[in-house]
């Protein structure tokens, strides 16, 4: 058994790779994912998800990251939605002429089409997001996500407190990686098997790591806190920012595109199929 | 002017648990001036240091950064003008980028952008961080880390740097590369600095050192007139510097020194007149005997080499952490080492030098590809190898183990073996009643105490008791001193010594240093990045003192100082452990008869072990 999660916990990691993704301004990139997305999840045809493949790919292969990477992030959620898409497949209601019935049980053509698109909607979904962290770096992200969320500042939403409190948690992710790691490796060390024993057992032997990670997390938060008050951190008040966000041609080409894309996905919808 | 005046501060304050953590201090520290405040856990140095970053309250009396009183309005001014760098790089880094880090405190004093870009730059060029601006601070070093937090403190201007403990988490000369930068910051920017430790040895080069103790101060002066007073530090647990200690030992036997040596430059100035003349004739003998005691030691360390089958061994043993990532990176390239039923082996090495990956080969929670690794001859890829006899056999205590705990009493945490193996309750009592005596803790008065709630020590004891219970053939401990105090780390390497001596383990000690643990050992094998690149008796290996700092290691503080010696006496031997080595060998160069009450040698732990096994 080895341990090595952060290998496949890809999440929220940044990869500097200095492509002309990364290189886009942040609010290019979060404004794209999000109109992406949007039109993601209008999408409910075959072509329109095809054309959102499409955009996908034209991404990947932009951005430098190793499809393997990509993919190796992608496994757990993967077969998380295959019992997802067999539980729609087979559960399907009132199939028209099904190929096979018994009792609420079916396989249709319906069926078939509903979680496939389900399956593909939520990893293309998922593979916008984390190709978003993959390059972007973090405070580029909170910077964006600050100046683009500035009109709620009028309806007082403490917008710096809330990117902060986001940015802190993503940096905490990989933190909390490597301590699970630790715990579990110290616990497979005084000879627990993880991987045995009955489901409800196996709960509770990751139960029990989760306690003392949950207390050390606490005691770290608390450590930040301090070192953030340290620092005369006190919210967004009165505070100023070191970069300047600045829209390049890149930035609006790569907007047109991504208007483009959506809609191409939106027209594609319209097809028939 | 830092005027203190008469700050007490007692935690849950008014509450029957209080506990009184400063009791009364009072001090002044001039603009410029370098300060060392040293003491062991627990006698209120961190307390203070919080208390004067205005982060904590003080529960009764006063203090001034520079005129302005610290009240509750001028709490964030306080801040400003007091900065401070903590303990732990991973908690006090907040952006994940060097420079966006060392920008968090200008941006938060709500400073123009230009200023900001001017401050970061003047700060990251100052601490030598400049080309490293845009590394993610998850690929730093802890010493690199220390210094980006330096350089977050710096940009925000302030006229008193704290600093709490930043070097008990990085390797010692990372340590003093990261205080000589903060040395060179007065001298550039007239800040003055609060050195906060428990290491003796850093505080040699500051102006003054303000000794605490119990939540007062015990004493202050320059580190000349303290360290002459090394009888009283040993009372509240301290200690002076080896090259002091050897200096007040040679004064003693009648050498014309003075009462307080600081550096081992200073004591081969000293010692250079002496060094003379008839002196010479003596040493050539000195000289001899010295080499006959190393031929003395290389056969016993050979023998061991040799009896029958190794319980672990590594042959061309290799591994990649995130492998098939962009993130991918070579730990072990091709590592062959045995270890030997019965023996202490030290397996040394300077940071990524792979020894954290190969002990968890060793422990069986990696496996590796076939004909790789073998535990007593069995090649642990095979199909059928018992995997968890393995882990059985072979117990870890991993780096900081007191993280490592996981349930919430003592008992419960040291039975978790023998509970998981289902052994009845009397028979279980009776391991954890065993085990915690061997590691020095009444089982009664532990049993139900909350792990939370022990001490930094005694919490690294709980987790080797834990490991103890399983009974191990074989115990493996990562670098079981690391980040304790000068009396934490004397206690454990106590216990160590005689677990390993008394109970006839065979014992893996990893370290980076040179230093009390790794004398334990039989025999060493060096690793440097991922290959084994030197391997025999610890003595033998130290007469090579150079190669070894080559490699990242960290000498022994008398064989850090005889490197210096040198200069005047060219054939000093560097294979030396204690204070008492060195002032033996460097009696033998200047024709000193021995000493008439010969303190206690290096080799006997060893003899004693190779009689028992």
């Amino acid at each position: 058994m080895a341990v090595e999660f952060s290998r496949n916990i890809t999440f929220g990691q940044y990869l500097d790779l200095g492509s002309p993704i990364h290189r886009l301004d942040p609010r290019t990139k979060i404004v794209g994912t999000g109109l992406l997305m949007f039109a993601l999840l209008t999408a409910r045809t075959f072509p329109a998800l095809g054309v959102a493949l499409l955009s996908a790919i034209l991404v990947q292969v932009l951005a430098r990251i190793p499809l393997g990477y990509t993919l190796r992030g992608m496994r757990l959620l993967f077969t998380t939605m295959l019992i997802i898409f067999s539980l729609q497949v087979f559960f399907f209601a009132n199939p028209r002429d099904p190929w096979w019935q018994w009792g609420i049980l079916s396989l249709s053509w319906d069926g078939l089409r509903q979680g496939l698109l389900t399956l593909s909607r939520v990893l293309l979904l998922y593979y916008f997001t984390s190709t978003l962290m993959f390059t972007t770096a973090l405070m580029d992200l909170a910077d964006g996500m600050e100046v683009l969320l500035d009109p709620l500042k009028r309806l007082r939403v403490p917008v710096n407190e809330l990117v902060m409190t986001f940015v802190i948690a993503l940096k905490f992710v990989p933190l909390l990686v490597a301590e699970l790691e630790r715990l579990i490796k110290a616990r497979a060390a005084r000879g627990e098997r993880f991987n045995q024993g009955s489901i409800v057992e196996r709960g509770r032997k990751v139960g029990a790591v989760l306690i003392p990670l949950f207390v050390n997390a606490l005691s770290r938060a608390e450590v930040l806190t301090t070192a953030m008050n340290a620092r005369c951190y006190r919210g967004g008040q009165g505070r100023t920012k070191r970069r300047l966000l600045r829209m390049r041609p890149a930035d609006w080409l790569a907007l047109t595109v991504v208007v483009a894309f959506v809609t191409a996905i939106f027209a594609a919808g319209r097809l028939a199929l | 002017m830092l005027d203190v005046r008469e700050l007490a501060f007692a935690y849950n304050a008014g509450r029957p648990d209080a506990i009184i953590a400063l009791r009364g201090v009072s001090l002044q520290v001039a603009p410029g001036e370098l300060v060392a405040i040293i003491g062991h856990n627990g006698s209120g140095k961190s307390t203070l240091a919080k208390l004067l970053n205005a982060s904590l309250l003080p529960t009764s009396g006063s203090f001034s950064v520079d005129g302005v009183e610290a009240t509750d309005d001028q709490l964030w001014e306080i801040r400003r003008r007091v900065g401070m760098v903590f303990q732990r790089p991973d908690d006090q880094l907040i952006a994940n980028t060097v420079i966006d880090d060392v920008a968090f405190g200008p941006e938060n004093l709500g400073l123009p952008r230009e200023e900001i870009e001017r401050r970061v730059h003047e700060s990251l060029s100052t601490l030598g961080l400049a080309d490293r601006r845009h590394a993610q601070i998850s690929e730093l070093s802890g010493g690199e880390k220390q210094r980006v937090a330096l350089a977050g403190v710096l940009a925000m201007r302030p006229s008193y740097i704290i600093l709490d403990e930043p070097t008990t988490m990085i390797a010692p000369a990372v340590a003093r590369q990261v205080l000589r930068l903060a040395h060179d910051l007065r001298d550039r920017s007239g800040v003055a600095l609060l050195h906060i430790t428990h290491f003796m040895h850093e505080v040699v080069s500051f102006d003054r050192v303000i000794v605490m103790d119990g939540g007062r101060i015990l004493m202050q002066g320059p580190p000349r007139e303290i360290f002459a007073r090394a009888d009283e530090l040993r009372a509240v647990g301290l200690d002076v510097p080896q090259v002091t200690q050897v200096a007040q030992r040679l004064r003693a036997r009648g050498l014309p020194l003075p009462p307080a040596v600081l550096t081992a430059n200073e004591l081969a100035d000293q010692l250079a007149p002496l060094a003379t003349g008839e002196a010479k004739e003596t040493r050539r003998q000195g000289d001899k005997e010295t080499r006959r005691q190393g031929d003395k030691e290389t056969p016993s360390g050979a023998v061991r080499l040799s009896p029958g089958l190794p319980i672990l061994e590594a042959r061309e043993l290799r591994f990649t952490y995130m492998a098939g990532t962009p993130l991918a990176e070579e730990a072990l390239r091709g590592v062959s080492c045995a270890v030997y039923p019965g023996e202490t082996l030290a397996l040394l090495g300077g940071t990524q030098a792979g020894k954290s990956t190969l002990i968890e080969f060793f422990a069986g929670l990696r496996v590796p590809p076939r004909a790789q690794l073998f535990a007593a001859g069995q090649d642990v890829a095979a199909p059928g190898f018992d995997l968890d006899g393995l882990r059985e056999r072979v117990g870890i205590v991993f780096q900081q183990p007191e993280t490592q705990l996981f349930e919430e009493t003592v008992g419960l945490d040291v039975s978790f073996v023998p509970r998981r193996r289902k052994l009845p309750p009397a028979e279980s009592r009776a391991i954890v009643e065993r085990v915690l005596s061997e590691v020095g803790l009444d089982y009664e008065t532990f049993r139900l105490r909350y792990v939370y709630a022990l001490s930094g020590g005694q919490k690294r004891r709980v987790a080797i008791a834990g490991v103890l219970a399983a009974g191990p053939q074989v115990l493996i401990l990562d670098e079981p001193v690391a980040g304790l105090d000068p009396r934490g780390r004397a206690e454990l390497a106590a216990l160590v010594a005689d677990l390993t001596r008394r109970q006839g383990l065979t014992a893996i000690l990893v370290g980076n240093t040179i230093d009390e643990l790794a004398e334990l050992a039989d025999r060493a094998v060096v690793l440097h990045q991922g290959r084994v690149v030197m391997e025999g008796p610890l003595r033998e290996l130290m007469r090579r003192a150079e190669e070894l700092h080559a490699l990242g290691l960290e000498l022994s503080e008398s064989a850090e100082a005889a490197l210096v010696l040198r200069r005047v006496f060219p054939d000093l031997p560097t294979d030396l452990l204690h204070a008492e080595d060195l002032e033996a060998a460097l009696a033998a160069q200047l024709g000193l008869p021995p000493a008439a009450e010969p303190g206690p040698t290096a080799a006997l732990p060893v003899d004693e072990h190779a009689n028992g096994s």
